[in-house]
């Protein structure tokens, strides 16, 4: 949309001419007698938000609030990470599949009709050492203290008895 | 009283003038002096109520917050550091304080209106600069201060402040800068789309 100078001329006068709305007579002489009175008054007890706003740089508060709820997202990412390592994950196509009922006359893990066990081999899945060696803490050699006393065995002459 | 504390210099043609002495009415102000706070109250009353009149356009509701701008600067005088002058500073709280007025009583604007200056109060002037072609030629002049006042109304609160502060008051770019704690060329931004809008919105009446 074109400006027409015409119209924005005319705009400029009619809100420079707001300047001339004046309140009535006399106004302004009470003005300031009023704010002092007004001033004398006990001020109002500040809200909580008022004292906040007083003794808390908000740009500081801002930035304490972003740190903590990184850090909190953080752990949390952590937990959920370390929760997911540990979890045995289910091998492929063996997710456990049960069905809803049980089908007509066919008790589960026999074979339809006949009655016999049906020879589920029920796949297991790899287990996975997230820390192997745990557990079978290594002992300390046993030696013959007198290994250390005759060391420098091999440096003796021998005489034969 | 008011002139012993004012440091007199010497004006042009050799007449002795007393000159405005902010920082000094400040510091007394600062140390409870009442008599500093009413030199400052008078010497700023009628351009903060002015600003607020014209972004509410309702005589109370200026009266009151003009009010509480003093009041409020008073009671928080310890906190002016003069980074800024005391006059900006309290353009600061009389504009925030305004804006979150307006913000809690959005719906419902009651305007009443202030009479032009008698010494300035011609009619012709101000109606010479409407359209012969307006919708209802016989607008009268009071009537044209609703219609402008309304208008202004419908802006967002900063583009009214902006539109107050140049178009109405006078104040250069970077002092609306530095009361709106904004950049100049964000004041420029928001006074061209202010008075684009305003413009279409009295666009019946100001056709040439």
């Amino acid at each position: 949309m074109d400006t027409d100078p015409k119209e924005f001329d005319k705009l400029q006068k009619l809100l420079a001419s707001k300047e001339k709305e004046k309140p009535e007579k006399g106004f302004f002489d009470q003005f300031s007698d009023q704010v002092l009175t007004r001033l004398e008054e006990p001020a109002p007890k500040p809200t909580l938000w008022e004292r906040l706003n007083d003794q808390v740089d908000p740009l500081r508060a801002a930035a304490t609030i972003f740190a903590a709820v990184i850090g909190v997202g953080a752990l949390f990412a952590l937990g959920e990470g370390s929760n997911m390592a540990e979890t045995e994950p289910e091998p492929l196509g063996q997710v456990e599949e049960k069905p809803a009922t049980d089908p007509l006359g066919q008790r589960q893990n026999t074979l339809a009709g006949s009655g016999l066990p049906l020879n589920k081999s029920e796949a297991t899945p790899p287990r996975i050492f997230m820390n192997p060696g745990t557990g079978a803490a290594s002992l300390p050699a046993k030696v013959d203290s007198s290994f250390y006393q005759n060391k420098f065995a091999s440096n003796t002459v021998h005489t034969p008895k | 009283m008011l002139e012993s504390l004012s440091t007199v210099s010497p004006a042009k043609g050799g007449e002795t003038m007393p000159e405005w002495n902010e920082q000094e009415f400040v510091s007394r102000a600062r140390k409870g002096d009442m008599e500093a706070c009413d030199a400052l109250v008078r010497q700023y009353q009628e351009r903060i109520y002015a600003t607020v009149y014209h972004m509410t356009s309702n005589h109370e509701d200026a009266a009151d917050l003009a009010q509480e701008t003093f009041i409020k600067a008073f009671r928080k005088i310890d906190k002016f550091k003069g980074d800024s002058s005391f006059f900006t500073w309290l353009y600061r709280i009389a504009v925030n304080n305004t804006i979150n007025f307006i913000r809690s009583k959005r719906r419902r604007v009651i305007l009443s209106i202030n009479q032009m200056d008698e010494e300035w109060d011609r009619g012709e002037e101000l109606l010479g600069l409407v359209s012969k072609d307006t919708p209802r030629q016989n607008v009268d002049r009071h009537e044209l201060q609703g219609i402008l006042n309304a208008a202004m109304q419908k802006l967002s609160s900063n583009h009214r402040l902006v539109v107050t502060l140049h178009d109405v008051q006078g104040l250069p770019h970077e002092q609306i800068g530095e009361i709106m704690d904004c950049n100049t060329n964000t004041v420029r931004t928001r006074l061209h789309y202010a008075r684009k809008q305003l413009q279409a919105h009295l666009s019946d009446y100001l056709k040439s």
